[in-house]
C-alpha cells in the first residue's frame, strides 16, 4: 500500500492542530494516516509513506502525525515499525526524525501506563 | 541606522521607548527624518510595534526620512498599507501573498499558520535566487515554526490572538533574498512565566532554569537561548514534553545549510550567526525577531508543484 502525502493530503503540510491552520498534522493523522495504517495492519500488508514532493514539513506536523499515532490513536511502536516503510529522497533525515518522535511517544505512553 | 540586525541596541532602546508610550496610552510622533539607513528588517519591527497603537486606537504619526534610499524603502515596503488597512476592521484571516514589486519587499500581518503562503513566498524567492521555481524545505520549516510559535506562545494567555509581520526583501542584483519575521508577544524565553496564576505551569521557567543553573549563572538569557538551540534545554509553554521542538528545528535547518546569516533576538538574548556570538541586549526586546537570507549556495530542491503556482 502506498500513501503519497503530496497527492493524498497536501503539497504544503501545515501546523500541528486543526485550529492553528490548514493541512495540520492532526487532520492528516485523523483523516489519512491512521485509517491507512489500520487498513494495512488489518490486511497484514506494509504501508509505504512517500514524504517527497512537498514544500516542507514543520516539526510539529511530523510529531503530531507520527507521535500521535501512538499517543492518540493507540498504536504501538513495534506494530508501526513492522508496518510502515518510508520514502524520503528529498530529505532522508526526516525518517530518523519521525522514528525519534514515535520512540518518544512510545516511551511517554509506557511511562503513563506503568 | 534603523536596522535591528546591524544596530540591535539602538533599535531595541527605541522600541522600548515606544512600548512605554503604548502602555501609558501616550500618543507618539515617530521621527524618521534623520534616519540615514533604514533596512527592511527595521521596517518589520517598526510595523509590528506601531500596529498595536492602531489596534488600540492610540494616536500616532510620523515623518519620512530625508535620505532618499531610506524614504524609498519605507514608502515601498507596504508599511503604510499594512498598518492602515488591516486594523480598520477585524483582522482578515485569509490575506493573500502578492509577489513583490520593483521595491522587492513584502510585509503583512497574519495570525494563522499558513503553509501555502510560505510555499508561495519561497517559490517567488527561489526565482530571485536561482532564476527558477525551487523548493526550500528548511525555509518552509522555519516559516511554519515561527507562525506556529506566534500562534501558541506569543500570547500564552490568549493563543491565536497575536499577529506576526514578515518582510521579504529581494535583492535581484545579488541573487539574494532576506527574510525578517517579528512577533510582538512576550518573547520566547519569558513565555512560560506568563501562564495564568493557578496554572500547573505558572512560573515553570524558574523550575526549569534551576536545573540548568550552574550553566546559566553567568550566561543569562543568551545562554538559555544557546541551550535551547543545542537541544540541551527543552522549552515548551504547554508543559507537554512532545512539544517545544520548533526552535531547535530552525537552528538545525540553518546548520544544515538551508539558509544563511541567521540572527535571532528575543527578550534579552541575541544570537548572530555571522560572527557566531550569543550576547545580552542592554534593553530587552519584548517579542521575537528572526532574520535570515537565502542565496544560491543554500540547499534547495527542484520544483514539484508549478501547477499550483
Amino acid at each position: 500500500m502506498l500513501l503519497r502525502i503530496r497527492t493524498d493530503f497536501s503539497t504544503a503540510p501545515g501546523p500541528r492542530a486543526c485550529e492553528e491552520g490548514k493541512h495540520s498534522g492532526e487532520e492528516f493523522r485523523k483523516t489519512v494516516l491512521a485509517p491507512r495504517v489500520r487498513d494495512a495492519i488489518d490486511r497484514k500488508e506494509s504501508l509505504l509513506i512517500d514524504l517527497d514532493g512537498t514544500a516542507g514539513y514543520g516539526t510539529s506536523f511530523l510529531e503530531e502525525s507520527f507521535g500521535g499515532l501512538i499517543r492518540e490513536e493507540g498504536f504501538r511502536l513495534a506494530q508501526l515499525k513492522e508496518t510502515i516503510r518510508y520514502k524520503s529522497d528529498d530529505e532522508p533525515e526526516l525518517i530518523e526524525e519521525i522514528e525519534a518522535y514515535m520512540s518518544s511517544a512510545e516511551a511517554a505512553v509506557g511511562k503513563e501506563r506503568s | 541606522m534603523f536596522s535591528f540586525v546591524d544596530n540591535p541596541e539602538g533599535v531595541s532602546a527605541f522600541i522600548a521607548h515606544v512600548d512605554k508610550c503604548f502602555h501609558t496610552r501616550t500618543p507618539v510622533h515617530i521621527v524618521l527624518l534623520y534616519v540615514e539607513t533604514l533596512t527592511y528588517d527595521g521596517v518589520a519591527v517598526l510595523l509590528s510595534a506601531m500596529a498595536r497603537f492602531r489596534a488600540n486606537r492610540i494616536p500616532f504619526n510620523g515623518d519620512f526620512p530625508h535620505n532618499l534610499d531610506a524614504r524609498r524603502i519605507i514608502a515601498g515596503s507596504g508599511f503604510f498599507e499594512s498598518l492602515y488597512d488591516t486594523y480598520q476592521t477585524a483582522f482578515r484571516e485569509h490575506d493573500s501573498y502578492e509577489p513583490p514589486g520593483n521595491d522587492g519587499v513584502f510585509a503583512r500581518r497574519m495570525r494563522r499558520v499558513d503553509s501555502e503562503l510560505g510555499a508561495r513566498i519561497i517559490q517567488a524567492a527561489s526565482r530571485t535566487v536561482w532564476g527558477e521555481n525551487r523548493r526550500c524545505t528548511g525555509v518552509q520549516r522555519t516559516l511554519i515554526e515561527l507562525m506556529h510559535n506566534t500562534n501558541n506562545h506569543a500570547s500564552p494567555s490568549e493563543p491565536g490572538k497575536l499577529d506576526w509581520v514578515l518582510s521579504v526583501n529581494h535583492v535581484q542584483e545579488d541573487h539574494k533574498v532576506a527574510f525578517s519575521f517579528v512577533d510582538y508577544g512576550v518573547g520566547v524565553l519569558r513565555s512560560l512565566d506568563y501562564k495564568p496564576r493557578g496554572s500547573k505551569f505558572f512560573g515553570a521557567i524558574g523550575k526549569l532554569l534551576s536545573r540548568f543553573w550552574p550553566k546559566i549563572m553567568h550566561g543569562g538569557e543568551p545562554e538559555i537561548l544557546r541551550l535551547i538551540f543545542d537541544g540541551e534545554m527543552h522549552l515548551t509553554v504547554t508543559g507537554k514534553d512532545y512539544r517545544g521542538r520548533g526552535l531547535p528545528g530552525i537552528y538545525e535547518a540553518f546548520k544544515a545549510g538551508h539558509f544563511s546569516d541567521f540572527v535571532m533576538i528575543t527578550n534579552g538574548a541575541l544570537y548572530d550567526s555571522r560572527n557566531n556570538t550569543y550576547r545580552e541586549l542592554s534593553t530587552p526586546f519584548s517579542g521575537t525577531f528572526i532574520y535570515w537570507t537565502l542565496n544560491p549556495h543554500n540547499r534547495s530542491l527542484p520544483d514539484a508543484f508549478t501547477d499550483t503556482d
